[in-house]
């Protein structure tokens, strides 16, 4: 019994970290800078792509030739397990290799993206990134040799070698990411550029009048976070163990992190935070009881899409500026 | 250099209407030349062609000697150059404190590494805090330094609009309307701590103020605009006596 909490702990934990790296970056984008960015899911497919090859490097290094995203995927991944229940080496090797590439890929996309988003603002920025992310989506849906398609790609376990530690790791892994996101982001929101982006946010013009160049900061934004939100899709496919496109979906990455958002307090890094825990607690919580909930009229798995959609109504209505709303910066003298 | 600020022919254009129709002046350091005109004359235009806020569509503007026509504000501003809105405009949801504090000039930590690196940027971080202090005092509102700056009254807001070209230290300052809203004695004040910032540190200023009753005795020359051009110029004892300053406020022709 208390084994299976404390895999229930785990696996709660590991959800939170995960989402903590979206809503933190969706905290620095919208909160901070008023960039709307409806569309988080975008670097987070592209950080999955990428690791849909990279991912299986291993079978060039052992000079092994197979289809990995195609026909071949399951054999290719029962070598690989082979390979890696021995050598921890290479697998470690291949995912730090991933994380740069990811970083460095979706930089260059945060920048280029950034630039060409410059004169939009508002919905129209939302809707700019939403369109670019259900494109990028529906790409890796029915371009099979990107990611597997409408079958996807399995990923082989990275960890093998540790055995029962495996998935233990992994989860560490997760953590360990998130936090390093979340302390970095922490740092932005007090210093004095964290203070310039509240500028922007709050006028643009008026930013501009006092000497800050408003479309470079804005874009340097873009293309920090684009790289945090690409890593969060490897971790996304390193917890799942396989790269699914239609899991890079509005819904549950660009949605989701928006309901936590706004919920825990726009502008907050702390909201962002309590934000997350919430609906992240709520929804494993509605997952574990789901087989319970068959009184209820609709389909189960359309209860946590209501979910989201309800709570957020509710919270506009209510608390339209969160839990936790952004403190006035006091000066003590 | 004598003259810190030229303006060559400046033309700028909305659709048909022509708000500034071939404008030349020239503004002397440490001067406080005055801009008046009826509504719709073409003074706040000009300020925002000259600030970057709009692009001319003919005519070259020269501060220092460098043409600044066309470039962007935040470059203008950095070159010494600050403007002031006619109707506030601040950062509303932020304290007083940190609307000052953002003006502050070529902070260190307000570059994306370096806020990772405290130590980069705490000692002019606290530097900016006392010359915020400092100005806040001048300006009679450093009682609500952590107001928020929605929460402040029309003329305080006037207040810190003022407060961000004097902690800027920019050379040019160029207001709209600075005491347009506040009580006459403050009004004084202000125009008083203008003169004071000229005669002592050689700022120049350039005004754009419809309450001559006021604002003649602190100025030094005086612009006269109507329909976008300038219809007349002199010292202001000798303006307030051109009969075309009073063709153009009651539209005479």
């Amino acid at each position: 019994m208390a084994l299976i909490i404390l895999d229930i702990i785990l696996d709660v934990m590991t959800f939170f970290f995960m989402y903590l790296i979206f809503t933190s970056c969706l905290n620095l984008q919208q909160g901070m800078t008023g960039l709307t960015n409806l569309g988080l899911h975008f670097f987070a497919a592209i950080g999955a792509y990428i690791f849909a090859h990279t991912a299986f490097l291993a079978l060039r290094i052992y000079g092994i030739e197979l289809d990995y995203i195609g026909v071949d995927n399951n054999e290719a991944v029962f070598v690989l397990n082979k390979l890696f229940s021995t050598d921890l080496l290479t697998p470690i090797f291949t995912l730090f290799l991933t994380i740069i590439l990811v970083m460095m890929t979706c930089a260059f996309l945060g920048y280029i993206f950034g630039r060409i988003s410059l004169r939009l603002s508002g919905a129209y920025l939302g809707i700019f990134w939403l369109c670019l992310a259900d494109s990028i989506e529906h790409i890796g849906m029915q371009y099979r040799p990107l990611a597997g398609g409408n079958q996807g790609v399995l990923l082989p376990d990275f960890f093998k070698a540790l055995n029962d530690y495996s998935l233990l790791i992994q989860k560490i892994i997760v953590i360990l990411i998130s936090i390093i996101t979340f302390a970095l982001f922490k740092k932005i929101s007090e210093s004095p550029f964290g203070r310039l982006l509240k500028t922007i946010r709050e006028n643009e013009i008026v930013s501009q009048s006092i000497g800050k160049n408003t479309n470079e900061i804005k874009v340097k934004i873009i293309t920090f976070s684009s790289i945090f939100l690409g890593v969060a899709g490897v971790l996304v496919c390193l917890r799942t163990r396989g790269i699914f496109a239609e899991s890079f979906n509005r819904i549950d990455v660009s949605f989701w992190p928006w309901l936590m958002f706004i919920l825990g307090g726009s502008g907050n890094l702390l909201g962002s935070l309590l934000g997350t825990l919430i609906c992240v607690v709520i929804r494993r919580i509605v997952l574990y009881s789901k087989f319970y909930l068959t009184f209820l009229p609709v389909d189960i798995i359309w209860i946590e899409p209501i979910l989201l959609g309800v709570t957020l109504c509710i919270t506009l209505l209510i608390k339209p500026r969160g839990i936790l709303p952004e403190k006035p910066h006091k000066l003590k003298y | 250099m004598s003259i810190i600020l030229k303006i060559e022919k400046l033309t700028k254009k909305f659709g048909s209407l022509i708000a500034l129709n071939k404008v030349s002046l020239e503004v002397p350091y440490g001067s406080i030349v005055l801009l008046i005109g009826p509504n719709g004359s073409g003074k706040t235009t000009l300020l925002n062609c000259i600030s970057g806020l709009y692009k001319p569509n003919e005519g070259r503007i020269l501060y220092k000697e460098i043409d600044i026509t066309g470039k962007p504000p935040y470059e203008i501003a950095k070159l010494g150059i600050t403007k002031t809105f006619q109707i506030p405009m601040n950062f509303k949801n932020l304290t007083v404190n940190e609307n000052l504090l953002a003006c502050y000039p070529n902070h260190p930590g307000e570059k994306l590494l370096n806020c990772f690196l405290k130590r980069k940027w705490i000692i002019e971080e606290n530097n900016a805090i006392q010359r915020t202090i400092k100005v806040l005092k001048i300006l009679n509102i450093d009682e609500q330094c952590n107001q928020i700056a929605h929460n402040l009254s029309g003329g305080q807001l006037k207040l810190l609009e003022f407060g961000k070209p004097l902690l800027r230290d920019s050379e040019l300052f160029l207001l709209d309307e600075p005491v347009a809203g506040i009580n006459p004695f403050l009004a004084e004040e202000i125009l008083s701590y203008i003169q004071k910032v000229r005669n002592e540190y050689r700022k120049t200023f350039i005004i754009v103020e419809h309450r001559l009753d006021l604002v003649l005795k602190y100025v030094d020359y005086v612009y006269a605009l109507a329909e976008g051009e300038i219809v007349c110029e002199g010292p202001p004892q000798e303006i307030i006596k051109n009969e075309k300053l009073y063709e153009a406020y009651f539209a005479l022709k």
